[in-house]
């Protein structure tokens, strides 16, 4: 349905978006993971025209957008990572207002404000001033006014920075909501892998302005399929143990937790008596272990050597 | 109706009290100049050693026939102070016959006042020379009155086309500096909603609506001047018909003069707008560059006193100077539109290049 | 204290652009001001000469024959001919300093006026002599007119009518006496005349020097350059709100006194730096106080000292009220009060042109006692003219500093 070719923006000689190429299908839910920073907020406003990419292409069923951006405008829905609205006025005018923009009016505006308010929970109080509201209520009011011209796609940056767990579950509902039931084409970016990993069927993964891997969480967790993730519970730390761990060659990534140590190393048959000698040598008791299945945040540590909230 | 015009009037109707503060202490200001606005020099005049207070009284009696000095009577110490501090450009200590003028520096207005003591005290000196003569002082006196109310002599003040040549009014010129220097506070502050829009991302959320551009800033841009216009029409209307002022008989003329200037302004908040990038910026910028278009188009000085060539080539950029000259040729020399198109045409074109470029730079600022 | 010192300075250190603004701004203004308005200040007269053109239409021979027959007189009878009194005085040297008066055609000088190559016409229309005789000496007609023709009306052309005017009143109150009190009262005024005017004294007030433009400007433009950066101080504690800096600030155990008094201590600093800056670069550049005393330029720092530490409690006050209020009606409220402040104060318009009633109560805000003060010290240096304005300058300081962490929201109220 929408796709993006060899998307290039060099802000001032930095390069913010490189190379950068992805395709959403109708009805789909894609997620765009990476870091702050990484280049997600630029690849969103090259997609919904906010910004001419230096080199690339946005199409829109096969039909370039750049010239053109009423095309996509007409059928996106943008929630901007900032709060985009008046915090003067009510969350009932912000929606009017921005109805407004969107050339509706009357009673089906009236129908459709109430909809949205009652998605996101806040139909009660509708007639508060924004500033009056919580960080999360905010939120939900952000993403309500990208939604009432019923968008196909609706893309959502960070929706969920800095807020309460409430207001948290409430949005991922809502972005559930809009793409099983109403079969929208959501993009979710985020930093939280989790909320990726729930909402999303297919995500990208960016750093440094490029996109480093991307597939279906399955697809992507196998690129770790030849590592294993162990877990250490370990009775003291101790700096010369983690260095000696580092040392042995199937290990790949060795990170410092609270209780112990998190090591990514290949599969091998005897890296766990590997591990257990080498403790023993520093007189250091491994009081558990445990091996896990790599995660999404395991693969981000692979490909970039560090995690995400970095 | 345009939304995003409704939307800065929902804000607006929200918190009033800024923008009503804001009007309204604009206003205040403005009558409070107009008020005070009396250009007579302040002269304190106390009695000499051994004088009484009653003799200085009359000398201010005497003095106070003219009309373009105030004399009044302040104790020595207060005088002489005054005059030290530069709160008052001289002061006098009048004798039986005579008088001692005080002075710091040698201004103009102290030769002013100076030309102004001496004739009095000698017109009153002869007087009271010849009444020794005079069986009945009053009577002199009287009869000289009468016979200077149509004397020999006199001057009279013509224009090239023959009719009477209007005293310039300062007062009317202060009055309209001050109301439309006051005015583009008002619209610099209301326009900034643009940039603080911005940064809010309100901006571009307004992009991807079917919204046109177009609108969208012609929705802020009548906001600000509606309300600038408002306010210039409110002290315009104050003056005129509330406190009695003469501002000619053309009022119709005076408001859309405003009205043009209100929008060259608007124009040059829009440039400002483009230059800077954050409403910060707008706020530290503005308020530091607009004070200074007053001083540089001549507002506070009677007309002719800039005389160098650099500062009026400046002033011609801005749109306080068109303005000022219209509204004072309309309301002072009854000028008619043909006169004063000069003017109005540079308003105009004001308008146009600090909108184009001011619009072009924000759009430029985007890509 | 110190390291909120610190980081608002740094702050400001590291947008080095309007650092630059702030200090280049003044010092382009003063110079702009002070070469565009020479002596505007100290003598706004200089700039008023003219050039005017001298028409007579008068035929005074016949004028004087005629009178002289009507009353019988013989020829050798002197005159004072007012037309010769008028043209004495264009051609005195109190007007020539500011009128250059040449004789010409009517046609020729009305030409001339429309193509502005001069301000004024000075006409002495036909019969103006015997108009003039003929009420003087025998209390007939309605006498004369003389008339001054302009484009339209400005300051020299008002300085002309004056000038004109005071001689006709002379001559016009001569006659008066004539006819009031006959040639025996006229005789014994003119003694007053002939005794040379000995009624009036000079005095000029030791000590006092002419305030220069240029010193005007300096002061005027640096003080209100300062009296912006509280607001500029304050603008930037408005990120700090947004960013919820604060809260950090507090939750690492700082007292909001402190960070208040950061912020004071920043604006502080930051207005010395300025006003010295640009006092100091104005100074060397363009001369503006030439040899002055030791004891002027530390009467002036210890003036501006006082007025920075008004800046930096203003800046807290503006600060406290940004924490307190919304963003929108926070700046708004400062840019009322600097509005304000800043016009009766004389820094955004010259006190010059302040009704006297405002010019008093502007004497009452920091700027306008600050500049007020400074242009007495240019005049005098008496230091006793100083203490009570630096008291005043100091309670102003304090009394802002109080309201300031009065306002402030204290811990746990943010």
């Amino acid at each position: 349905m929408i796709e993006a070719l060899e998307l290039r923006k060099v802000f001032k000689g930095k390069t913010a978006v490189d190379d950068v190429s992805f395709y959403m299908d109708e009805g789909e839910s894609v997620g765009l993971l990476g870091p702050n920073g990484a280049g997600k907020s630029t690849t969103i406003s090259i997609i919904s025209s906010l910004l001419r990419p230096n080199a690339g292409d946005v199409r829109l069923n096969g039909t370039s957008v750049l010239g053109k951006p009423q095309l996509i405008r007409q059928v996106l829905g943008v929630v901007p990572q900032e709060i985009a609205l008046y915090q003067e006025l009510s969350a009932y005018e912000n929606l009017k207002f921005f109805g407004g923009l969107y050339r509706l009016g009357g009673k089906p505006l009236e129908l459709k404000i109430q909809e949205l308010l009652e998605m996101v929970g806040l139909r009660d109080r509708q007639k508060e001033l924004i500033k009056t509201y919580s960080g999360g209520m905010k939120r939900r009011i952000n993403i309500a006014a990208a939604l009432l011209h019923d968008p196909k796609i609706v893309i959502m940056d960070e929706p969920t920075v800095g807020i309460d767990p409430q207001s948290r579950n409430h949005i991922l509902e809502t972005v559930r909501l809009l793409n099983r039931d109403r079969g929208t084409t959501v993009l979710y970016t985020s930093h939280y892998i989790e909320e990726v990993e729930q909402l999303c069927s297919r995500i990208y993964i960016m750093d440094h302005g490029r996109i480093i891997a991307s597939g279906t969480k399955e697809e992507l967790r196998r690129i770790l399929s030849g590592e294993d993730t162990l877990i250490l519970q370990l009775d003291k730390p101790s700096k010369r143990l983690t260095e000696e761990l580092r040392a042995l060659p199937p290990i790949r990534q060795v990170e410092e937790t609270e209780s112990g140590l998190k090591l990514i190393a290949a599969k091998q048959s005897d890296l766990l008596s590997q591990v257990v000698q080498t403790a023993e040598r520093h007189q250091v008791q491994i009081t558990s272990i445990h091996v896990q299945t790599p995660s999404l945040e395991d693969v981000f540590l692979h490909l970039t050597g560090r995690t995400l909230r970095d | 109706m345009n939304p995003i015009f409704l939307a800065q009037w929902m804000k607006e109707k929200r918190s009033p009290i800024m923008v009503l503060a804001f009007c309204g202490l604009s206003i205040l200001a403005t009558l409070l100049f107009g008020f005070g606005m009396d250009n007579r020099i302040k002269i304190g005049v106390f009695p000499g050693p051994g004088v009484e207070a009653s003799v200085a009284k009359q000398w201010i009696e005497h003095l106070n026939e003219g009309d373009a000095i105030e004399f009044f009577l302040q104790d020595e110490e207060g005088a002489r102070s005054d005059v030290r501090g530069s709160r008052a450009d001289a002061a006098v200590q009048v004798m039986q016959n005579e008088y001692r003028l005080i002075a710091s520096t040698q201004n103009p207005n102290v030769r002013l006042v100076e030309h102004h003591l001496r004739a009095v005290f000698q017109e009153e000196l002869q007087l009271r020379a010849a009444a020794a003569y005079a069986a009945d002082e009053r009577g002199l006196r009287e009869e000289v009155q009468r016979y200077l109310e149509q004397p020999p002599m006199a001057v009279e003040m013509r224009t090239l086309d023959g009719s009477e040549l209007v005293r310039y009014d300062m007062g009317l010129q202060l009055l309209f500096t001050f109301t439309l220097f006051l005015a583009a506070f008002t619209v610099g502050f209301k326009l900034n909603a643009i940039t603080m829009e911005k940064a809010a991302g309100i901006w571009s959320r307004m992009i991807l609506s079917p919204v046109r551009k177009s609108e969208m800033y012609l929705g802020h841009l009548f906001y600000s001047m509606l309300i600038g216009f408002i306010q210039v029409l409110v002290v315009f209307l104050l003056f005129r018909f509330g406190i009695g002022f003469d501002m000619g008989d053309h009022f119709g003329m005076l408001i859309l003069v405003a009205a043009l200037y209100i929008l060259a302004i608007t124009a040059f908040c829009m440039l400002l707008a483009g230059i800077v990038r954050t409403p910060e910026q707008f706020n530290m910028v503005f308020p530091s560059l607009v004070p200074v278009m007053p001083i540089l188009s001549g507002g506070y000085m009677p007309p002719g006193t800039i005389t160098n060539p650099i500062l009026l080539g400046i002033s011609e950029i801005l749109p306080l100077k068109h303005a000022l000259d219209a509204l004072t040729g309309i309301a002072i020399y009854d000028k008619s539109w043909l006169d004063i198109l000069p003017s109005i045409a540079k308003l105009c074109i004001i308008a146009v290049i600090c909108m184009g470029i001011g619009i072009n730079l924000m759009e430029r600022r985007r890509a | 204290m110190i390291p909120f010192f610190k980081k608002d300075l740094l702050v400001f250190w590291r947008d080095r652009k309007e650092l630059a603004v702030s200090l280049a701004a003044p010092l382009i203004l003063i110079t702009v001001l002070g070469f565009a308005l020479p002596g505007w200040i100290e003598n706004p007269a200089k700039s008023l000469e003219m050039k005017a053109a001298l028409v007579n239409l008068d035929n005074e021979a016949a004028a004087v024959q005629q009178v002289q027959g009507t009353l019988g007189l013989g020829s050798d009878e002197s005159w004072s001919s007012p037309v010769q009194a008028l043209i004495g005085l264009l051609q005195s040297e109190e007007a020539g300093s500011f009128v250059q008066i040449q004789e010409l055609s009517s046609e020729e000088a009305r030409r001339q006026l429309e193509e502005e190559r001069i301000e004024a016409i000075i006409t002495i229309p036909d019969g103006f002599t015997l108009a003039a005789l003929h009420k003087m000496l025998l209390n007939e007609g309605e006498g004369a007119a003389l008339q001054v023709t302009a484009r339209e009306a400005s300051l020299q052309v008002d300085a002309l009518k004056d000038l004109i005017g005071g001689l006709m009143h002379a001559i016009n109150f001569n006659a008066s006496l004539q006819h009031a009190g006959g040639a025996e009262m006229a005789a014994a005024a003119a003694m007053v005349l002939a005794e040379g005017g000995n009624f009036g004294g000079y005095e000029i007030i030791p000590g006092a020097q002419t305030v220069t433009s240029f010193q005007y400007f300096a002061l005027a433009i640096s003080i209100v350059f300062a009296l912006l950066l509280s607001t500029t101080i304050s603008t930037k504690a408005m990120a700090e709100k947004r960013e919820h800096t604060l809260q950090r600030i507090l939750l690492a155990g700082s007292r909001p006194v402190q960070y208040l008094a950061g912020k004071m201590s920043a604006a502080f600093c930051l207005s010395m730096l300025q006003l010295t800056i640009v006092l100091l670069v104005s100074h060397f550049a363009l001369g503006i106080f030439p040899g002055r005393s030791l004891q002027f330029w530390l009467g002036m720092s210890s003036v501006l000292l006082l007025l920075s530490l008004c800046v930096g409690a203003l800046a807290a006050l503006f600060t406290a009220l940004v924490f307190r209020l919304e963003d929108s009606v926070a700046s708004g409220l400062t840019f009322v009060i600097i509005l304000v402040a800043g016009t009766i104060g004389g820094s955004f318009a010259p006190i010059y042109v302040l009704p006297g009633w405002l010019k008093a109560a502007g004497e009452w805000t920091p700027n306008g006692l600050t500049l007020a003060v400074l242009l007495e010290w240019l005049q005098t240096e008496t230091s006793a003219s100083l203490t009570v304005p630096l008291i005043k300058l100091g309670v102003f300081a304090l009394a802002a500093a109080g309201l300031a962490i009065g306002l402030f929201p204290r811990r746990g109220r943010i």
